[in-house]
């Protein structure tokens, strides 16, 4: 995800529009005096309300936009009856070509989504007219504050964490390949301990077994391992290599450099873990939320008009 | 000597075993990776010297776990045992086999790698930890779905129960009542907290706003806004209660707002070309001056208002004659008591609701400790002439002296008349017409402009009455003069009446003394906060709904 293409869409198309309606709503809010003060009931009031609505349908059709051309893809290679996964490249292509066939790309969806978003946020919030109680329209009004407070963290995670992920790899392609790079350390450092005491084959055994890359929700965000077995082995092969014989050095050498080429290749493989999960947890929140948001939004409205 | 025949047992492509024998002899056979093992195991979850078999002192064969090392016999953990054939070991990832010796030697020991390292990218990844959110355990569309219903659930449904429902019971009307607070905008206003959770009280019918008639079952003396029923209707046309009453919106008085009067009154001009009211906008910028109500009848309806503005045209018309100068005089007024000295309060008591004064009456207040007693003159001290009615006081006089005059014609004494009174008539008749001689000659003087009853009323002379020829103005004391306004006296306690009304120094009761506009701002300011004022909006003094039996607007 760039930032020129998300951004800066067609030439900030949709900052200029969402910057104009909120110019536009602060100047109207701050004009009017309605004879029985600000909220969501009077002439402008209504009007942010109809305004803030139709911005949330346009947002919502973005969550549409997105899952349909892959809805799409996967019915047919249902039909075709191919596992999604094997033919990555081609369903890329595939989508790329179903994005031309069908108007707006769905990075200018993604910015139209993003500014909207924003400017929901000036709108919405002058419609309530600064009134906030314990009823289903504040709740309305937090979930979508919630919503859109997760979806600017998701800006912020597109545009920053795919290059320091990048960077993280350091050349080495997928996650798998790194994956597989460090169980070759871990086969090379189990060969090369073998000729060493119980002692030192225990650590490199214990390193390769209960090293963990990922976990829980939590490891995940953190990249963290309590007691790492590997960065624990590194730290104690240190200490025992000064205890063995002159003649063993050479092959101790060779084994303490795999298992610190392997701490190094398992905080990557954690780091890059950790920026996958902070690249999408947010959604855990964004869309969920957005649904809850959006029966609370049909409540808040039934409720008005329910009782009118 | 143990000889040993070990069968090194691996998996061809199709997974069938291929066999590799070694002979192994000594002493003892050790098991492990250690360079000097007999039965050399090379992976490091095997130690380096992991078991040993030996003789037993019977000449059987044992196999026994080295120190800190683990075996496995027939599955479970064992320190040690004896290698009778088919007894399966579990050397780290090694499975080995007692099978059943030859001749030639003493032990067969298949050996066979049964859990080898994974090397392929599927056990890889089944060996990690979840690497995604989702592996590890996070949906989306779980907690969508339970959000989605507990929100549709709380706060759609149920509050859309009707809960007047037969059928339902108690906990659950109560709990929907709880529930149905939730689709109010904000606090009820004051006075219909009472009815906040049955919303069905005002809102009839869902889906349509609130109708005037729901207002109506409970409100049902509100009177109209403007008197005249042609204008009130033009005025209004079909506008709603809840156009101004906001029930919604808390703490606001009666739901509405001074800035719903604005409305109309800051361009009422503009509505109403033939008003004389004036635009206005904010107590303290634009309200007009006072126009204050003078009294000119009985009737209610017999007032007329003049602003304050109008200087001139701000003399009161009351029929009396008064001066408060004199009444309130530092020295004191000459009372049957001795000089005494008055104060406002002395005439002027608040009524019951504490907004205005009770009437002021020639018993209660001139009388009060025997001043202004209408006493005849010495010797009849006790008699006092009616107060209140000409021609009651005639009566009085000439019933007084037809009575003297017949009991002196009764005790035969003379006649005091004027002369050539009753000429020619009979005693009797005599003594009436001197009755009446002496009446009116009393009453000329009782009703001179300057003296007795002309001392504090207005006295004209009646040409064609020859029973009472005289008239005493009414008298019409304006006790209300902001009639379309509510003020009240006992919250100004706190001031003198005459920091706000300059009577002191009135020598005439036509001066008037209610204070212009400007004092009331001395304290009072419009909706703009200002430091040690009071802000005051339009419903402090003004009622949008007049009572009934208010005055008649004059627009």
């Amino acid at each position: 995800m760039q930032r020129g293409t998300l951004l800066e869409y067609k030439n900030y198309r949709y900052f200029k529009i969402a910057s104009l309606l909120m110019i536009a709503a602060v100047l109207a809010y701050l004009f009017d005096q309605p004879a029985m003060g600000a909220y969501g009931g009077s002439w402008l009031g209504y009007m942010f309300g109809i305004l803030s609505a139709l911005i949330v349908v346009v947002l919502t059709l973005y969550g549409v936009r997105k899952r349909l051309p892959s809805i799409r893809i996967e019915r047919r290679n249902l039909s075709n009856a191919l596992p999604p996964q094997q033919d990555v490249p081609d369903r890329r292509k595939r989508q790329a070509n179903w994005l031309r066939h069908h108007g707006a790309t769905l990075q200018g969806w993604l910015s139209a989504h993003t500014y909207l978003g924003i400017a929901l946020v000036v709108l919405a919030t002058l419609h309530t007219g600064f009134q906030f109680g314990w009823n289903v329209h504040t709740l309305a009004y937090v979930l979508m504050m919630v919503v859109i407070t997760s979806g600017c963290y998701g800006i912020y995670a597109y545009l920053r964490l795919p290059r320091l992920m990048t960077a993280n790899m350091g050349g080495i392609s997928t996650f798998d390949a790194l994956l597989l790079e460090i169980d070759d350390l871990d086969k090379r450092a189990s060969v090369k301990s073998l000729q060493f005491s119980d002692d030192i084959c225990a650590i490199v055994r214990k390193a390769r077994q209960e090293t963990l890359i990922g976990g829980n929700f939590f490891r995940q965000l953190t990249a963290y391992q309590r007691d790492c077995p590997t960065a624990k082995a590194v730290q104690q092969l240190q200490i025992l290599g000064k205890s063995l014989k002159y003649d063993q050095l050479k092959s101790f050498d060779d084994l303490f450099l795999i298992m610190a080429h392997k701490e190094i290749l398992v905080r990557r493989a954690r780091r890059d873990v950790m920026y996958r999960a902070r690249l999408e947890f947010w959604l855990y929140l964004h869309a969920p939320l957005s649904i809850a948001f959006m029966t609370a939004l049909i409540a808040h409205i039934v409720a008005i008009f329910f009782y009118w | 000597m143990i000889r040993c025949l070990i069968v090194q047992i691996s998996r061809n492509q199709s997974g069938q075993p291929v066999r590799k024998e070694l002979l192994a002899t000594g002493e003892t056979i050790q098991i492990g990776r250690a360079a000097g093992c007999k039965i050399l195991l090379l992976d490091h979850r095997v130690n380096f010297h992991h078991a040993i078999i030996r003789h037993s002192d019977e000449g059987r064969l044992f196999i026994e776990a080295e120190e800190g090392a683990d075996i496995a016999i027939n599955g479970s953990p064992e320190l040690g045992a004896e290698l009778s054939p088919g007894t399966h070991i579990l050397v780290g990832p090694y499975e080995l086999i007692a099978e059943t010796p030859t001749d030639d030697y003493d032990l067969v020991l298949s050996v066979e790698m049964v859990r080898p390292l994974p090397d392929d990218h599927e056990h890889i990844s089944a060996k990690q930890a979840p690497v995604t959110l989702a592996g590890a355990g996070l949906s989306k569309r779980k907690p969508a779905l339970w959000l989605v219903g507990a929100i549709a659930l709380i706060f759609l449904i149920l509050p859309m129960i009707p809960a007047s429902g037969p059928t339902l019971p108690k906990w659950v009307t109560s709990l929907q009542a709880s529930i149905k607070k939730s689709w109010q905008l904000g606090e009820m206003s004051r006075g219909h907290h009472l009815i906040s959770a049955k919303c069905d009280v005002c809102h009839l019918k869902p889906f349509e706003a609130v109708p005037d008639k729901a207002c109506e079952n409970c409100h049902k003396t509100v009177a109209r806004h403007i008197e005249d029923k042609t204008l009130h209707a033009n005025v209004f046309k079909d506008m709603q209660c809840g156009e101004c009453h906001h029930e919604h919106r808390g703490e606001i008085r009666e739901g509405t707002l001074d800035a719903q009067c604005v409305t109309c009154h800051a361009k009422i001009k503009k509505k109403n070309d033939k008003t004389k009211l004036a635009n206005i906008r904010d107590f303290s910028k634009d309200h007009p001056a006072f126009s204050l109500t003078f009294k000119t009848g009985h009737k209610d309806s017999d007032v007329v208002r003049i602003p304050q503005s109008d200087k001139t045209k701000l003399i009161e018309k009351s029929g009396l004659k008064f001066s408060h100068k004199v009444h309130l005089d530092k020295e004191g007024v000459s009372s049957p008591e001795g000089d005494t000295v008055l104060e406002c309060r002395d005439c002027h008591q608040l009524d019951a609701a504490g907004t205005r004064f009770r009437p002021i009456s020639m018993e209660k207040n001139c009388q009060q400790s025997g001043c202004h007693a209408l006493n005849f003159k010495p010797p009849v001290f006790k008699r006092q002439i009616p107060h209140g009615s000409e021609r009651k006081l005639m009566v009085a006089l000439r019933e007084y002296y037809a009575t003297t005059a017949i009991s002196k014609v009764a005790a035969g004494e003379k006649l005091q008349c004027g002369a050539g009174v009753g000429v020619g008539k009979n005693q009797l008749e005599r003594a009436l017409d001197c009755a009446h001689h002496n009446a009116y000659a009393n009453a000329e003087i009782l009703f001179k402009p300057d003296s007795g009853c002309g001392e504090c009323h207005e006295i004209t002379p009646v040409a064609n009455d020859k029973e009472v020829p005289w008239k005493v103005t009414p008298v019409t004391i304006t006790s209300h003069w902001l009639r379309n306004s509510h003020f009240t006296h006992a919250k100004h306690s706190t001031a003198k009446c005459t920091e706000c009304h300059d009577k002191a120094l009135s020598e005439k009761s036509s001066d008037v003394a209610i204070p212009a506009i400007e004092k009331c701002r001395e304290c009072h300011v419009g909706n703009k906060q200002v430091k040690n004022r009071i802000n005051s909006g339009c419903d402090n003094c003004h009622s949008f709904h007049k009572q009934m039996g208010d005055v008649a607007q004059h627009p």
